[in-house]
């Protein structure tokens, strides 16, 4: 069985030097996921989004930029036992051993990235390109029985949740 | 009856059977065409490892049929030879070889020039390997990824064994094999002690295994590309063992290529299947291998006419055989197959009565794979007979052990080169003979690698499998110098791939959409592709479409457009190093124009660069530039050590252009926020909630008339959309696609990057010194620009009209018969009443031209003119309304 879910997430990019990213201080609550030496995202239900960019701004203050990438990414969220398998299917990059897990690379031949909770998968890949990974996730997986489930929030894994 | 279709007739199958055994058993001999000379050619290795049994099976050209089982259905048909593989006219080129030498086409296919392209189509037919169906759309495989602590190539008992080490010890495996486990080695202990080990295998549940995966290549990584049935598997491992076994050596000697000459594994294959290779053979061996061979040959029913063998191994023959010791097979003789082989021994040359010649010289690795590995600087443990040719069972086992757990092997031990031969063809694949060879080394080919290129031996389908040591060898007999005798460099396809499972997983459009995509196929949107994106070409109406900008209201899906921010302490300084114009001195809340500059001070994209006060920098950029803008940006940040932030909002924002006399109506019809020329001044830019949409409002021209970008948050986009139109509605608002766009902005005179500009152009070839500021001390591009300003262009873009209608794109620009330039762009102005075109044009002996003859695809000539400075609204008063 695998379920894909789209998912209503707030991507909240704090922009700022190593050091100052490096000291993020607010746990898994949002998400934070670092996607590059300057950038840390973070990660939650889209209807905490003002709440999010506030917690950024006020972490960061003067030291970055916080600025709202929700509108540019589209997320699906895969869950059911061969969540892994279509994972495998669709990007080149290893599945890592550990929860949670954040990596990057290509998805389907598109510039994505994944969140690995421990059941369940969140795959992200730029707005424009969107239509294309529910497209690849249902010829990949077709033999697993896809079944696409009703939009919800994406309500990371956390402390708490 | 099971059966297949063989060039019409149903050729019976039997169990166990591949295409080419079921042919055989059905009395077929011929079952190619060589190359070049159109030499017969019958089944010779039986393990893929040679290109004779190449034939077209289902549409496929160049399957090889002694590795591909026989199935109900099939259409097979032999793909060489005219009018056909048994009566190919095409032989007689044999007896004008002398006129065919090595490399002939590299001497020959040159003069006369105008008789190529009558001559060329006629040689491909009589050249190829076989026809490609590009009728029939390619099969739509996806990819695998895999990424075990191991891969295993070869499924004997070393990668078995290799394989099931690895995994007892808690490593996940992927294990492939171009065959079917076992399927490939003669009945016997070795197969049933094969088969058994595969069942162990395919039941582990840390052992994926791939059988008929034919892993092409060894890359950095490594990553191991599998192609089997079903799909592309790309193994990227920690652990590379290689166990691609050994082939039998290939024999050279007079008459070689003749059907009937088989080597030992293929004959004892198809006497497996209840096949006689031949009813009367001699057979010739060395090794304890043919010993095994001869003895299934006999079991299966082969008359043998001679036994050729070494001394030493003549001792343990069965009796009653006749028996040359000592001595060797030089020649065989026959016309379309075999019926004489030649012997030398003590007693001199003896012709026997044959049908079958099957010889076991000897075992040859099947290196190409450890070759590549090594090329790509991946280490790949070889064992077994890959490592060291006719190695025991019981050794490559604990060989194998020893890998599967990561422990030191054996090095791999290289057999010696064969000695070389004076008669005979070398490279089956190209027809390239000891001859052949000879001729080349004279030409002072010499060394491995010339000889390969300048004969093409070792090029051919099997890719050396068979030919590279012969090749290596006859250079080894010529020179003393080791070097030029070395391993030619080897390269994937390892084996023959089909382009369809390269591309496997990647079949498919990825076209980029803006969030407007289904609105405007509702709208009835002719879409095409602009780089990457699908964008709206016209919405049925290209003419009303350019008139609503022109004389109402329209708006226009600009989302595609690169945006970035760019803030942090360094922002300023480093755009003012980047860009050739000014940007220290740009106010909060204004834009400006720029060109983006290569190092060579050539124009490769073109944009906006405006500033948010203490915010920072909001930049656009073309649609097509939007991708690689990224990387330049944060290259030359990272290069000069800048400390700014650099974030791409091309995704994240959409963007929508109103634009038309009316459009200020229109915006103020949404929007609380003053929208006044002194509010919002041509350049200006602004935060505004339109529609109770927070968006940044940019005036900008490219159409040359009032217009207000929106850039807005992309969910936003149909929202802002719909609002747009209806608020427009009664001012006769429509939307407008490229086409239109493409006339509005060529009536301004402005440049699309990469249609007007060629990748040499430079501002001043453009006509834009003025977006330039020379007096900058700095910026990307400058000090090519200095240099190239003490040099006069040779060729510069000008704007054209013409009076009697528009050339068509492309168009050559003549003075008299002489060609000064070309078209870039061209199109007819409905508001102006003649043709408006942007072209390039070269500088005369009498200067630059002022008039010229446009010349267009359809043999029309207009008259045209230069035009300095937009077709349209000269002063751009309308512009700046």
């Amino acid at each position: 069985m695998l379920d894909l879910i789209p998912s209503e997430a707030s991507i909240i990019a704090c922009l700022a030097d190593v050091a100052t990213l490096d000291g993020w201080t607010g746990g898994r609550d949002p998400a934070p996921a670092r996607v590059a030496p300057d950038e840390l995202w973070l990660i939650g239900p889209r209807s905490e989004r003002q709440a999010i960019v506030a917690k950024a701004r006020d972490w960061l203050g003067g030291r970055g930029l916080v600025v709202d990438q929700t509108d540019g990414w589209v997320v699906w969220t895969v869950e059911g036992d061969a969540r892994l398998d279509v994972v495998r299917r669709l990007m080149f990059a290893a599945v890592p051993d550990h929860r949670p897990a954040f990596v990057q690379g290509a998805i389907t031949g598109v510039p994505g990235k994944v969140l690995y909770e421990s059941n369940r998968v969140h795959l992200f890949v730029p707005a424009p390109v969107g239509h294309h990974l529910i497209d690849r996730l249902m010829a990949v997986g077709s033999d697993l029985l896809p079944h696409v489930a009703a939009p919800a929030p994406l309500v990371p894994a956390g402390p708490g949740r | 009856m099971t059966s297949f279709d063989f060039e019409g007739r149903p050729v019976p199958i039997t169990p166990g059977d591949t295409v080419a055994s079921a042919l055989y058993r059905a009395g077929v001999r011929i079952f190619s065409r060589s190359f070049k000379y159109h030499r017969p050619r019958g089944l010779y290795c039986g393990t893929g490892d040679c290109p004779n049994c190449s034939m077209t099976v289902d549409g496929e050209p160049a399957t090889r049929t002694c590795v591909t089982p026989a199935k109900v259905g099939q259409r097979v048909e032999r793909s060489t030879g005219w009018p056909s593989a048994e009566h190919d006219l095409l032989s007689g080129l044999w007896w004008f070889r002398k006129l065919l030498p090595v490399g002939f086409y590299y001497k020959s296919m040159i003069r006369p020039k105008e008789f190529w392209p009558t001559a060329e189509p006629f040689i491909r037919r009589l050249a190829g390997l076989g026809k490609a169906d590009v009728t029939t759309p390619p099969a739509d495989r996806e990819r695998r990824y895999h990424h075990p602590d191991l891969c295993v190539v070869g499924a004997g008992i070393a990668g078995l064994t290799a394989a099931l080490t690895a995994a007892a010890s808690g490593s996940v495996v992927v294990l492939c094999d171009e065959g079917e486990i076992g399927e490939k080695i003669p009945p016997g202990p070795v197969r049933n002690q094969v088969e058994a080990l595969g069942v162990e295998a395919r039941r582990h549940p840390r052992i994926t295994v791939l059988e008929r995966g034919v892993a092409f290549g060894v890359y950095e990584g490594p990553l191991v590309p599998v192609v089997a049935e079903e799909a592309l598997h790309l193994v990227s491992c920690k652990r590379l063992i290689l166990a691609t076994g050994a082939t039998e050596r290939h024999v050279v000697f007079e008459g070689n290529d003749l059907p009937g000459v088989w080597l030992g594994r293929g004959a004892a294959l198809m006497a497996g299947r209840g096949v006689l290779p031949g009813r009367r053979a001699v057979v010739a061996f060395e090794d304890e291998e043919g010993l095994e061979h001869l003895s299934a040959l006999i079991a299966a029913g082969v008359g043998v006419a001679a036994v050729v063998v070494p001394e030493a191994m003549a001792v343990r023959l069965p009796g009653g055989l006749p028996v040359f010791s000592g001595g060797r097979v030089v020649a065989a003789r026959g016309r379309k197959a075999v019926t004489v082989a030649v012997i030398e021994s003590r007693a001199g040359k003896t012709e026997v009565s044959c049908d079958a010649i099957v010889v076991s010289p000897g075992l040859e690795a099947r290196a190409s794979l450890l070759r590549q590995a090594r090329a790509a600087s991946v280490e790949p443990i070889a064992v077994g007979d890959l490592a060291r040719p006719g190695l025991s069972a019981a050794a490559a086992e604990a060989d194998a052990r020893s890998a599967g757990r990561g422990v030191a092997v054996p090095d791999v031990v290289e057999p010696a080169l064969p000695a070389c031969p004076t008669r005979g063809f070398v490279c089956l694949c190209e027809d390239v003979s000891v001859e052949d060879l000879d001729l080349a080394w004279d030409e002072g080919f010499g060394s491995t690698e010339l000889l390969k290129r300048y004969s093409t031996a070792t090029m051919g389908p099997c890719q050396g499998s068979l030919c590279h040591a012969h090749l290596r060898g006859f250079v080894r007999s010529r020179s003393p110098d080791l070097g030029w005798s070395g391993p030619t460099t080897a390269r994937p396809p390892a084996r023959p791939v089909r382009l369809e499972d390269v591309a496997a997983g990647a079949r498919y459009p990825l076209e980029w959409r803006t969030a407007l995509h289904d609105r405007h196929l509702a709208m009835g949107g002719v879409m095409e592709w602009a780089g990457s994106w699908k964008r709206v070409e016209r919405y049925g109406d290209p003419a009303g479409e350019y008139r609503a900008v022109r004389d109402r209201v329209s708006v226009m899906d600009v989302s595609t457009l690169g945006k970035y921010l760019v803030a942090g302490l360094d922002a300023t300084a480093f755009l003012e190093r980047l860009y050739p114009c000014r940007v220290a001195d740009l106010k909060p809340n204004r834009s400006r124009y720029t060109l983006l500059l290569n190092e060579a001070g050539y124009v490769f994209d073109d944009g906006l660069v405006a500033s948010l006060g203490p915010d920072g920098y909001y930049l656009t950029f073309t649609s097509g530039g939007a991708d690689v803008i990224e990387s330049w940006l944060r290259d030359w940040a990272e290069s000069w050590g800048h400390r700014v932030i650099i974030a791409n909002q091309t995704a994240t924002l959409g963007g929508i252009n109103l634009c038309g006399p009316r459009a200020r109506d229109v915006l103020a019809r949404l929007t609380a926020d003053p929208v006044g020329p002194d509010a919002l001044p041509y350049g200006g830019i602004q935060w505004m909630t339109v529609a109770g949409i927070r968006c940044l409002v940019l005036r900008v021209g490219f159409v040359g008339e009032l217009s207000f970008e929106l850039h807005h948050p992309r969910l936003e986009s149909e929202a802002l959309w719909n609002a747009l139109l209806e608020a427009g509605r009664d001012l006769g608002i429509q939307p407008h696609g490229l086409d239109a766009l493409r006339l509005l902005r060529l009536e301004k005179g402005h440049i699309i990057v990469g249609q007007d500009t060629d990748f040499d152009s430079t501002p001043h070839k453009l006509g834009l010194d003025w977006a330039v500021k020379m007096d900058k001390p700095s910026f990307v591009g400058r000090p090519a620009l200095a240099r190239l300003a003490t040099i006069e262009p040779n060729r510069i873009l000008r704007a054209f009209r013409f009076d009697g209608g528009a050339p068509l794109e492309g168009a050559q620009l003549l003075i008299g018969d002489q060609r000064v330039g070309y078209l870039t762009s061209s199109r007819f102005s409905p508001v102006l009443g003649y043709g408006v075109a942007l072209g390039w044009i070269y500088q005369t002996t009498g200067g630059w031209p002022d008039a010229v003859d446009a010349v267009d695809g359809s043999g029309r000539t207009f008259r045209g003119t230069v035009v300095h400075g937009p077709f349209y609204d000269r002063e751009g008063a309308k512009l700046r309304a």
